[in-house]
């Protein structure tokens, strides 16, 4: 074992010694294991379900489909889970249950027609909300064009669930991984180490790195931890399926024609990115500050004020940069951001310009690590 | 081997803690006399390379304090230092010899015998939450020796100690000052009198006196109460 991974492994010692955040940590786990099961588990009591062998899935999605939705959530069950057609009510109440002032609340009314309509008008309402451009009106009529309508139905409850439990799960990782990094930096001052580590031969450009590399795969490891106890329940206890589905499929007020599974992997790549800038960034509060409580009070007010704090839409510029923070992309809302970035000639919409955004804030917070941590003792005391 | 001090200068806000400081240091003993509030830290700070003086230059032969190569062959007790509670005074040991660049068998060995040097050995596995005072400073001493330093930096090493274990302390450091240089920070006079080779008194910043003191100058003690009472 070489220094630089004893140092390394010392590191991630200290850590893991916060006893109190390794608890939380756990406890964290638990809950979100409780949350994504409980809708499988806890089930109300059981109604009859009318016996059909007509599925719903692969099935157009015109005036046949819906007659079929309306025959099979009439008999109140249509929040059962075991019910095939469940997932298939879910997805239509979305667009017909948008505004509450539709009128197309009642069952009876639903047909493709006023689906399609509906969905339409949710994504006008949004392109308006939004105060689009031109260009950027353009660029969503041109996806939408090569959607091809009527849908062809695929159950993407799987999906939308765990697209459900990004944000919540991201929030409380954030919240961890503060508690466990906020001290990363500034503990070895108020512990009075600094000094025995700065003196010693790989005290300073490898203990930097050493902390950096560490505070990276802890704030991965609580991301991963978060994620799979998320997943792990959905997966274990629904259909793996929805994932080749197209993503309008899982957001019908979305043009985006990807594939779910491709989507969830930008979730997923946006989460971790997340959970890497918020370990960049408690360490680079822990150096500031050389207070851990004011760093980790620092953290969380970000966090607080990332879901609470809104920019309206009217300011153009400063909105979408407040909205394309982690928690704001993966935000669980069925009215996407349309609004786009357009770089090196190429819209691209929040899911691209978020991961590369972080990786050049992340490089920035590094960078501004590296500084701060080299003038810490050329500072007058 | 000549540790150089070139007219260095450390100010804080309005007041100058070390003020055009010069000297040599060649290997032996030297003992920094001097009250508290007169400068002995910063100077000590600076010499190990974690404090930049505002001017002037420090070096090992013409090797920056700023430099890897000084700092592996520095060793330093600071004054008022902490630990790791949840580590055990093995791991600090051995995490400290990561630091000083040694792999892992040499940090091994090196580990059990200045555990066994400073009477730890029986208390290695246990935390150092668990530990008295004087076992933490016993464990800071160890610490400064884990790589064989042929710099030897020590800020009031003996607090804490017992009488018994000052004499013990005073035999190692006067056996490593043989070959090495040895600065040691004290207001305790006792600590460096008869282990001393050469004198650096501080005042204010400055140096009051220097050089190699000798009987005919009287008792070294009476000296230093007169001076700074």
């Amino acid at each position: 074992m070489t220094c630089f991974q004893s140092l390394f492994s010392y590191e991630l010692k200290k850590i893991f010694s916060n006893r109190p955040a390794v608890i939380l940590m756990s406890l964290a786990a638990v809950l979100m294991l409780v949350l994504s099961s409980q809708r499988y588990i806890i089930t109300s009591e059981k109604h009859h379900v009318p016996e059909t062998k007509i599925s719903p899935e692969s099935r157009m999605m015109d005036d046949a489909f819906f007659d079929l939705i309306r025959f099979h959530c009439g008999d109140n069950n249509e929040n059962e889970p075991e019910n095939p057609w469940f997932p298939a009510i879910d997805y239509a109440k979305i667009v017909f249950r948008y505004d509450s002032t539709q009128s197309t609340e009642s069952y009876d009314l639903w047909n493709a027609d006023l689906f399609y309509k509906a969905r339409e008008q949710g994504i006008n309402e949004n392109t308006e909300n939004l105060y689009l451009t031109e260009n950027e009106i353009r660029f969503w009529k041109e996806k939408e064009e090569f959607i091809a309508k009527p849908f062809i139905y695929q159950n993407t409850d799987a999906v939308r669930q765990i697209r459900k439990s990004y944000q919540f799960a991201l929030t409380l990782t954030c919240l961890i991984i503060g508690i466990f990094l906020s001290g990363s930096f500034s503990s070895e001052c108020e512990k009075r180490t600094d000094e025995l580590i700065r003196s010693g031969k790989y005290g300073q450009k490898q203990t930097l790195t050493a902390k950096l590399i560490a505070g990276l795969i802890v704030s991965l490891m609580i991301g991963c931890l978060m994620l799979v106890s998320t997943h792990l329940p959905i997966f274990f206890f629904s259909d793996i399926n929805g994932f080749d589905a197209p993503w309008y499929l899982v957001e019908p007020f979305s043009s985006i024609s990807m594939k779910a599974g491709q989507m969830c992997l930008f979730h997923t790549l946006i989460f971790l990115l997340g959970c890497i800038l918020m370990g960049l960034f408690s360490m680079f509060l822990s150096l500031c500050f050389r207070k851990t409580t004011a760093a980790m009070g620092t953290v969380f007010a970000i966090v607080i004020f990332d879901l609470f704090i809104s920019v309206p839409a009217k300011m153009r510029i400063f909105s979408q940069i407040r909205y394309l923070t982690p928690l704001s992309v993966l935000m669980n809302t069925h009215a996407q951001d349309m609004r786009l970035i357009k770089l090196f000639g190429k819209y691209l919409i929040t899911f691209q310009t978020g991961p590369i955004l972080y990786a050049l804030c992340g490089v920035t917070l590094t960078v501004l690590i590296t500084l701060a941590f080299n003038q810490r003792f050329q500072q007058k005391e | 081997m000549e540790l150089k001090v070139d007219r260095v200068t450390k100010q804080y806000k309005n007041k100058i803690a070390v003020d055009r400081l010069s000297f040599c240091l060649t290997p032996g003993i030297t003992g920094l006399l001097g009250a508290n509030g007169a400068g002995k830290t910063t100077m000590l700070r600076m010499i190990c390379g974690i404090l930049t003086p505002d001017s002037g230059e420090i070096s090992l032969d013409g090797i920056s304090v700023k430099d890897e190569r000084y700092r592996n062959i520095l060793g330093y007790l600071p004054q008022d230092f902490g630990y790791y509670p949840e580590f055990t005074g093995a791991d600090f040991l051995l995490y400290l010899s990561a630091l000083k660049g040694l792999d892992k068998p040499a940090a091994k060995q090196r580990t059990e015998e200045l555990l066994d040097m400073v009477g730890l050995s029986d208390a290695a596995k246990k935390k150092i939450k668990n530990y008295s005072g004087g076992m933490k400073q016993r464990l800071g001493i160890a610490q400064a020796l884990l790589n064989k330093p042929k710099v030897l930096i020590l800020d009031e090493p003996t607090a804490g100690l017992d009488p018994k274990e000052r004499v013990r302390f005073r035999e190692l450091i006067a056996d490593i000052g043989k070959e090495n240089i040895v600065l040691l920070s004290t207001h305790i006079v006792s600590d460096i009198e008869h282990i001393a080779d050469f004198i650096l008194m501080m005042r204010e910043g400055r140096i009051i006196r220097q050089g190699i003191w000798e009987e005919k100058n009287g008792n070294l003690e009476d000296f230093y109460m007169k001076e700074f009472s």
